[in-house]
């Protein structure tokens, strides 16, 4: 390996002197204030709904949402399923996986709106309605702005693929953007149990 | 005493994260307890909840362990991310009870 190329590698490995990927610490760091910052929106969302009760299984339409968790999780698969693509050098499937996932998150957000549009339009659930209405719109707002957050990460992702920007030796981004990803799915499964099952 | 150079350790590749396989295995792990989950969501009694944040937990877990690869890479970021439950744990819980 050239001394020129050993450089680039090393800083878009991000290497530190405690052996720790310091690209790879900094995302895990923000997932964890992200960790906390849903955690008190959840727990703020558990006591509005004990003071406002609502039937969740008669207001929320669960089968849809079912329907929206897995697509929710098969673009978690098509993440984890890119970085092993490019683990072994193969763009073409890389590229075609990030696209999949973004196809995916974008359906998931899709659904979403269409049940923000039915519940207001219906009368059934608003942000202004109830305290349960309230809660709901915020915590699930929360991570649908999330999942927008990461559709345009995606893309930018996508571009760089390519763009050919990625290689076996170097696909850390893929990996960051995976994490956030997966953070996001993770939270959802929560929200999922929480809001609309028990 | 055998010197470890940090910028060598560094251009070591990656360390090998587990392959489609696996990740396929997880998939259908999640797919299977969400359909699970809500089948128990149409049931009463206490039990539910339980059942419910159990398996809730279940697939977080196995989201974070095998696609977040935090069952293979450095135990610090392991240590960073959950280092939070101390405090979110009770707080959740809390408001479950209340």
């Amino acid at each position: 390996m050239s001394e020129a190329t050993s450089t680039i590698t090393v800083h878009e490995r991000s290497a530190s002197t405690t052996g720790l990927d310091t690209l790879k610490l900094g995302m895990w760091l923000f997932l964890a204030t992200e960790v906390m910052l849903f955690s008190a929106m959840i727990a703020g969302f558990m006591d509005m709904r004990g003071r406002s009760p609502a039937d969740a299984h008669h207001v929320l339409n669960i089968p849809l949402t079912a329907v929206n968790t897995f697509i929710l999780i098969c673009s978690s698969l098509t993440v984890a399923l890119s970085v092993a693509s490019i683990e072994q050098g193969n763009q073409k499937r890389l590229r075609n996986f990030l696209l999949l996932t973004f196809l995916f998150g974008g359906t998931f957000l899709g659904i979403q709106i269409f049940e923000y549009r039915h519940l207001i339009t219906g009368g059934e659930l608003a942000p202004w309605s109830s305290l349960f209405g309230a809660g709901f719109f915020a915590v699930t707002g929360l991570h649908g702005f999330h999942v927008f957050i990461g559709l345009i990460w995606c893309i930018l992702t996508i571009i760089k693929a390519t763009r050919g920007r990625f290689s076996a030796q170097n696909f850390e981004q893929v990996e960051i953007f995976g994490l956030y990803w997966h953070f996001v799915d993770v939270v959802w499964i929560i929200l999922f149990t929480l809001i609309y099952l028990l | 005493m055998k010197h470890v150079d940090p910028i060598k350790e560094a251009l070591k590749p990656p360390q090998h994260y587990p392959g489609s396989r696996t990740y396929l295995m997880v998939f259908a792990a999640l797919a299977i307890l969400t359909l699970i989950e809500v089948g128990v969501s149409y049931l009463t009694g206490g039990l539910k909840v339980s059942l419910l944040i159990t398996m809730s937990a279940v697939k977080a877990l196995l989201v974070i362990l095998f696609f977040m690869h935090l069952k293979y890479d450095s135990r610090w970021f392991a240590f960073v991310f959950f280092a939070p439950l101390v405090l979110v744990v009770p707080l959740i819980w809390i408001s479950l009870i209340r």
